[in-house]
């Protein structure tokens, strides 16, 4: 049985000057699945999360987000209106914190726009109505609960800025949760992270598919996060898809092979990157 | 305490040399000579003992310096580190009952026995410039937006409340609210054209902004009356139901009159002290209370990471002009009062230099710190009346004191950020050092 579509991307194409950053991109990410987008360094995978956050408006294209209250078309939408009407989250490659802000303060603003309606654009809140501080209450619960969530309940009045490096990717992770996202977008979120806190990171996005039900988009490098916990598999390089599929149906495709390790024989690939892509006997088929 | 480290004597007496070199160099054309009046004409006169002594204070100095680093900072180094970050969080602890006691000792002041007409005139001026602090605190300390204009609103504030006294009558008690409208207004107009624009770009652009503000009250002389300023501006009464004059208008009671009290000038002053005080006061809790707001909260989120809050949904247009706006608002009432007080408004109360103090104010008391502005209003307020004495070489101490500041603490007099919420309130604030 498939999910529903949730996001459909059809021939969007991105140019900077004469660059074509991406070109003719389509494919569909589903609800309650974790679609991965992979590609080597400068592919064009960033870029794709910009058109859909609106930080870049696409040359050309159309990406239909399928939100419960009806059809968002991200491509027209202003940047900082597309969290609150799509539901569309993201977070950043380099970690976008605000620093000088506690964990729990950070989690706060990213429910801005509920609390800003609730406190009556400043005014109802400046003579301290309880309508607000009601609102702020719940603010306060959903917060708690990302924090728990990611193990950093004991860490909520720190500042953010202090917390150590994977403290801070998780902490990112939770705060775009607060906004209480229909598609998660995540910029590498395991880069930087030991072994074990990638482990943790696996099932925190499993946790967050399979209870909130919504649908993730990944961009990552490391294979073993890719491969473990990615539902469908989006492969771009130098902008255009190359491979679209399942995790097991990518890493056995030709032309993947060719985009991540070159036209040369398969005997002089670097051992480890063969490894990660489960090319080398055992690792083949197994997952 | 394993074996004191011994220091290098003839390090430190190169040094120190060097430094009484450097300073008798320095000083040999600045002080070393001086122009006298001669039958003939001017001449100069050498004075080598002047760059003696700079040399010798240099040396001895350098030399005390010296000494100190290498024997006590080893051995005490840690406890003053330790002790000024205990200075720091005591001060941290105890900051509401030191706001409290200033509110209090602000209001038994005009009543205490050091209260005379140039103290209270002196505390007004101060005032004004805490709210105007305040006020711009809104838009640097938390929105973080660099604004090199702010008396641009100030002025707008003033003109608004003089042009609307002398055209259409109106009090100052109806004309104080217009005033603040009217600047927000301007503030909104300038935001416009400058939310693209972050840190210098900003900061040129608002200077631009204050200094055509300047130039068009300077040349609109059919409104503004140019250079020659507005006079006569009207007094406030008490919520106008008496003035403070000795002769009232016919058929009105004037202050001493309704109290049968004898008329003393004093009075007037008084009212403005406190009229002045409620204003910084309501400045100060309508900041401390938005701080705690979600738009206060985006503000310093948007100074932050403003891309971080576009992906969060947060409008970052809105939240911009809403600090430039209400930071506006501030600095237009202060300027109805500045020209309620003053009587007389020129573009010469308006000029850059006015913003520069107000940002000082900001910057030396600790970004985003409402009591560091007060003390460092004390300090650039106070000082340069207190340090009269020095005459000319005033402004070189209020310029070496302002340096010392930042040098000593670099982030400003109280640099420490109060969460605007905590979710374990009990427990010292965690993740420092």
């Amino acid at each position: 049985m498939t999910n529903a579509p949730l996001l459909e991307v059809e021939h969007l194409s991105m140019h900077f000057g004469g660059l074509v950053a991406i070109d003719d991109l389509s494919f569909v990410a589903r609800e309650r699945e974790i679609t991965a987008i992979i590609g080597p360094n400068g592919a064009g995978k960033t870029t794709v999360f910009n058109c859909l956050t609106g930080f870049y408006k696409p040359t050309v294209g159309c990406l239909t987000l399928h939100h419960p209250e009806g059809k968002r078309y991200l491509e027209q939408m202003e940047g900082f209106r597309i969290p609150r009407r799509s539901g569309v989250a993201r977070t950043f490659q380099n970690i976008r914190l605000f620093p000088q802000m506690t964990v729990m303060e950070n989690l706060i603003v990213a429910q801005h726009n509920m609390l800003m309606r609730a406190s009556g654009f400043s005014f109802a809140g400046l003579l301290g109505l309880s309508r607000y501080r009601q609102a702020e209450k719940e603010a306060v619960e959903l917060a708690k609960y990302w924090l728990d969530k990611v193990g950093m309940l004991d860490k909520a009045d720190w500042d953010a800025g202090n917390l150590p490096y994977g403290d801070q990717r998780r902490l990112e992770i939770a705060r775009s949760m607060c906004v209480e996202p229909c598609l998660l977008c995540l910029d590498e979120p395991a880069a930087g992270l030991n072994p074990r806190e990638s482990l943790e990171l696996n099932e925190l996005l499993q946790y967050i598919r399979d209870s909130h039900k919504i649908g993730l988009l990944l961009i990552e490098h490391d294979m073993s996060v890719v491969m473990e916990i990615s539902d469908h598999v989006v492969v771009i390089d130098y902008g255009r898809k190359i491979a679209d599929g399942t995790p097991e149906e990518v890493r056995n495709d030709p032309s993947v092979i060719k985009a991540y390790l070159g036209e040369e024989d398969d005997e002089d690939l670097p051992e480890e990157v063969a490894q990660d892509l489960g090319l080398s006997g055992e690792g083949a088929g197994d997952a | 305490m394993a074996g004191e480290k011994r220091f290098d004597v003839v390090g430190v007496v190169k040094d120190a040399g060097l430094t009484a070199f450097v300073i008798a160099a320095l000083a040999l054309p600045l002080a070393g000579f001086r122009l006298a009046d001669s039958p003939t004409g001017l001449s100069i006169e050498p004075r080598m003992m002047w760059v003696v002594y700079a040399a010798a204070i240099a040396f001895f100095g350098r030399l005390a310096i010296n000494v100190g680093q290498a024997t006590l900072v080893p051995r005490y180094g840690e406890k003053f580190r330790t002790g000024s970050s205990h200075f720091s969080h005591a001060l941290q602890r105890y900051m509401f009952w030191i706001g409290v006691m200033l509110i209090v000792g602000a209001v038994i002041l005009p009543f205490s026995p050091i209260a005379n007409r140039y103290v209270l005139d002196l505390m007004i001026v101060l005032l004004i410039y805490v709210m105007l602090g305040w006020g711009l605190n809104i838009v640097v300390g938390l929105a973080g937006l660099l604004d090199l204009g702010y008396v641009a609103f100030y002025a707008v504030g003033a003109y608004s409340y003089a042009l609307l006294a002398e055209h259409f009558g109106l009090s100052f008690w109806i004309c104080l609210p217009l005033a603040g409208i009217f600047s927000a207004t301007f503030g909104i107009i300038l935001g416009f054209p400058v939310l693209r624009l972050r840190g210098d770009y900003l900061a040129i652009v608002t200077l631009g902004f204050g200094e055509i503000i300047r130039v068009v009250l300077l040349n609109w002389y059919d409104l503004t009356k140019g250079p020659d300023g507005l006079s006569g501006i009207p007094r406030p009464s008490l919520f106008g139901m008496m003035e403070f004059t000795r002769r009232p208008k016919e058929g009105e009671v004037a202050f001493h009159q309704y109290f049968d009290i004898p008329y003393s000038s004093e009075h007037r002053f008084v009212f403005w002290y406190f009229l002045i005080l409620a204003l910084a006061l309501i400045t100060n809790f309508v900041a401390m209370r938005l701080r705690r707001l979600p738009i206060g909260r985006a503000w310093e989120a948007l100074r932050e990471d403003e891309i971080a809050c576009r992906s969060l949904g947060i409008n970052p247009t809105n939240t911009k002009l809403s600090a430039f706006a209400i930071g506006a608002m501030f600095a237009g009432f202060a300027g109805s009062f500045f020209a309620t007080r003053q009587g007389f408004i020129s573009p010469e109360s308006f000029t850059f230099i006015e913003s520069a103090i107000i940002l000082a104010i900001v910057v030396l008391g600790g970004m985003g710190s409402q009591i560091g502005v007060v003390l460092a209003a004390f300090v650039l307020v106070l000082l340069p009346e207190l340090i009269r004495e020095l005459q000319e070489y005033r402004m070189l101490a209020f310029g070496g004191v302002m340096v010392l500041i930042m040098v000593w603490r670099p982030r400003g007099l109280l640099a420490f950020r109060e969460p605007t919420m905590k979710l374990y309130p009990d427990k010292e604030r965690g993740g420092e050092g």
